[in-house]
């Protein structure tokens, strides 16, 4: 199913300020895989997913989706099959109602009212949130708009689901509901996050970041653990896997 | 400071309206622009001096505020923003213009008082008239009427995008504000000396949400025009709300109601 893979290849940012933001990145995500994306602050997670989705253009290399290269002229169809969850979901949600909001991807498509009604109503319920559909999402909690924010995504119908810090400001339980959605989804997931409790429960494979360059890409278990790596990376080994606080028993890797 | 977080939060308020259903809720927004531009064409074109002809344009907005179930209390507040700027343009007026047109023994009154009036009322009746299409309409539907009027697509999104960042730079100025004030709880306002820095900030600030609101808007396929879901069709109904106010604007404007009806009422008395 090579139509699905996503490509990254010796991918170069320089933000117009002179900072490099990425330094030769390179890799290549499978149909349905989970892909954690870690790094510490200004590593260039953030930038990686604005290069995937086609919101920046790489100073240097390239990145392809499905094989079609991310460029100006393909950017409607990556935009479709490449959905994008942004680390604040107030800067996603701008409409009057839900409703309005989640439709807003479909109709910009011109489906038919019907179309975009199904496909509306299909994600508010996936993600648990079909009694707010006439609210305003601004008067939302952080829980609710950031599944609000998830279904205007959804609605969009995409292979491929970019988030960044999905789980940001939220409460213990909203997080967990928020890491069981993301499970119950086939789509292949790229995520950009410091919740490293997180990356172990949703993705399978890691890729670690440092200083705009890959310096681990393998099962999360495995990257996640090397203590030496993720020091050296501004990271911490995720608090689920270290030893117990109370008794000092050691945690088994899953 | 509270201030400006509690209108943060009333600034939705007329979006909220517009998502009401009543019958001039339903009007097609075409219509409902049409009537409003007449309006305002028809408003401004009296006479500087006219007060009595102006009065029966009262009408219009107190009819559709009552039809569309709008609470007249929070627009009244939104109009009185405006007020200032009129009292700025008639201030000079009645210092000016010292032409008697009305005079007893006790009292005198010229026609920079007049034309100062008249001004206000003007100025009173356009925004009313503007405030209550925004509140029975909504921005997104009022930018998609513009466009079946060919206005270009460029200023109709001028207008839309201006419209949504209030509330983006309200959110920002918001933020700031608190973050001073927990730094300086003494101070009334802000210190002349942070004045700059802290619109600069702002500024940039700004900048970088919008960009962001932008990205999420662009990324889900917007491409500059704003779709508001079904396209309405416009009714007898509609085509009869745009004839019938317009039939009662010409009717305002070629006749002086209030003197007509006047004389009626005095011819029957005597």
């Amino acid at each position: 199913m090579s139509h699905h893979i996503t490509e990254v290849k010796d991918l170069h940012y320089i933000y117009p300020d002179g900072q490099k933001a990425l330094n030769g990145v390179s890799f290549r995500i499978f149909h349905g895989e989970s892909v954690g994306i870690v790094g510490a602050n200004g590593a260039g997670k953030s930038t990686l997913l604005m290069l995937l989705v086609g919101v920046l253009f790489p100073s240097k290399g390239e990145v392809l989706v499905g094989e079609m290269p991310v460029v100006k002229k393909t950017l409607p169809l990556i935009r479709q099959r490449v959905g994008m969850v942004f680390q604040d979901p107030d800067d996603q949600l701008f409409m009057n109602t839900v409703y309005d909001d989640v439709a807003f991807g479909p109709r910009n498509y011109n489906l038919g009212e019907q179309e975009v009604e199904k496909r509306v109503i299909q994600s508010i319920e996936k993600v648990g949130i079909a009694h707010l559909k006439d609210r305003a999402p601004y008067k939302l909690s952080g829980g609710e708009k950031r599944a609000a924010a998830i279904a205007t995504i959804l609605s969009m119908i995409p292979d491929i689901l970019a988030m960044d810090e999905p789980s940001s400001g939220l409460d213990p339980k909203s997080r967990r509901r928020l890491i069981n959605l993301l499970k119950s989804f086939s789509h292949t997931k790229i995520i950009a996050s410091h919740d490293l409790d997180m990356v172990i429960g949703l993705c399978e494979r890691t890729i670690v970041l440092k200083e705009g360059k890959v310096v681990s890409d393998g099962p999360t278990a495995e990257v996640l653990t090397n203590v030496e790596l993720m020091e050296n990376c501004g990271l911490e080994v995720p608090l689920g896997l270290q030893h117990c606080p109370v008794c000092g028993a050691a945690k088994k890797v899953p | 400071m509270a201030g400006i977080i509690q209108s943060l939060y009333e600034i939705r308020f007329l979006d909220e309206l517009a998502e009401k259903r009543t019958v001039i809720h339903n009007i097609h927004p075409l219509a409902k622009l049409l009537t409003t531009m007449i309006y305002l064409v028809v408003v401004v074109s009296f006479d500087k001096y006219e007060i009595s002809g102006l009065l029966p344009l009262v009408f219009y907005p107190i009819v559709v505020i009552a039809l569309a179930e709008i609470p007249l209390l929070p627009i009244l507040k939104r109009m009185l923003l405006v007020v200032p700027f009129a009292l700025g343009i008639g201030a000079f007026n009645p210092i000016f213009d010292h032409r008697i047109v009305f005079a007893t023994d006790w009292f005198v009154l010229t026609g920079g008082w007049v034309s100062f009036f008249s001004i206000i009322i003007k100025s009173i009746l356009t925004v009313l008239a503007a405030l209550t299409v925004i509140a029975t309409t909504g921005m997104g539907r009022i930018s998609s009427a513009l466009r079946l009027l060919r206005v270009p697509r460029v200023f109709v999104l001028q207008l839309l995008l201006t419209y949504r960042y209030i509330s983006v730079l309200m959110a920002e100025v918001a933020r700031v504000l608190r973050a001073y004030h927990m730094r300086a709880p003494l101070h009334k306002g802000v210190r002349p000396g942070a004045w700059g820095s802290l619109a600069g900030n702002l500024l940039i600030r700004t900048f970088e949400r919008a960009q962001n609101v932008y990205q999420a808007m662009v990324l889900r396929g917007f491409t500059g025009e704003y779709k508001t879901g079904s396209a309405q069709r416009i009714t007898m109904t509609d085509i009869l709300y745009l004839i019938g106010w317009t039939f009662f604007f010409a009717a305002s404007r070629l006749f002086d109601i209030p003197a007509l009806m006047g004389s009626l009422v005095t011819g029957v008395v005597k």
